[in-house]
């Protein structure tokens, strides 16, 4: 339990970074006419990204506020999961055709780099939706070994 | 299910690429004089990224050795549970070491560079402790899941 107390903690300390990042970008775009003129077409696109980045992170860390109030295998922690991995597998999806969409410049070498980011951010929305299936089952057999006792 | 065996084709194919990206480093190594200098100017710290490229692998393969035996035994197996927290510590252990290279070579790296390498180390910090989360789950499900078959 100690591992997904910290889990827990580091998730809080992620979404604030994002929250704070996200705010930041809003005030430099009101703030700089330079970023207002660059951005003009994406700022939408770019915030929309943010908050889905972050409601996906909102989801897996109730599903770990389920699983620290329940002692593990919970219905609700289950559901929160899978809402977290759509969200991220959404954000994945949409973070690099945002950027073909708004011609943003990659350079040939950082390609491999972009492709290798999609990819994990791919295996770690999968994975999160894995884990949700796996918690599912757990929750199954845990309520037919309380219904036994 | 259908989400693990996805997972396990994904992981797969992550190490497909990462294999490739590590004969690339090789090759990049071997190739450019340029880069032998750098790593020569800055105490062969380079160096040190080909044995890591080797042990991200590992604790990949231990993942995906994980997600493997789950699906073999349907969710719930102690042999799950223990290739995941060895991949988990696997990870972690990347991750210590990376950002020590980073550290280092902190004065040498190009600010943008540097973001990128401390978010990176962010992302995989947090995955660890995820696999090490994730495994004490699938070990507890896997004692539920022994009890209620002796029940039965």
């Amino acid at each position: 339990m100690t591992k997904i107390k910290l889990l827990n903690a580091l998730l809080i300390v992620l979404i604030a970074i994002t929250l704070l990042f996200t705010l930041t970008m809003v005030v430099l775009y009101i703030s700089s006419p330079t970023l207002r003129a660059a951005f003009s077409n994406s700022i939408y696109a770019h915030i929309a990204l943010c908050i889905i980045f972050f409601y996906a992170q909102l989801f897996v860390k109730q599903s770990l506020t389920y699983f620290i109030r329940h002692n593990y295998f919970n219905d609700k922690s289950t559901l929160y999961l899978q809402w977290g991995g759509y969200a991220l597998l959404i954000f994945t999806v949409l973070a690099p055709v945002n950027g073909v969409i708004n011609g943003d410049p990659i350079e040939i070498e950082d390609i491999f780099i972009n492709i290798l980011l999609l990819v994990t951010f791919l295996t770690i929305s999968i994975g999160i939706l894995a884990v949700a299936d796996i918690v599912k089952n757990g929750t199954q057999i845990k309520q037919e070994n309380d219904l036994t006792i | 299910m259908k989400n693990i065996k996805y997972l396990n084709w994904a992981l797969i194919v992550f190490m497909g690429i990462y294999v490739l990206g590590i004969f690339l480093n090789f090759y990049l190594i071997w190739d450019s004089a340029d880069i032998r200098h750098i790593y020569k100017k800055h105490g062969y710290i380079g160096y040190v990224n080909i044995p890591l490229g080797f042990l991200f692998l590992y604790g990949i393969y231990q993942i995906q050795r994980s997600i493997a035996s789950s699906i073999k035994s349907n969710f719930f197996s102690f042999e799950s549970a223990v290739f995941l927290k060895r991949g988990g510590y696997v990870l972690l252990a990347y991750t210590v070491i990376s950002t020590i290279k980073t550290i280092l070579l902190m004065n040498v790296m190009k600010t943008e560079i540097l973001i990128s390498n401390s978010s990176e180390h962010g992302v995989l910090f947090i995955v660890s402790i995820g696999l090490l989360a994730v495994s004490d789950i699938i070990k507890n499900g896997t004692q539920i899941k022994h009890e209620n078959d002796l029940t039965i």
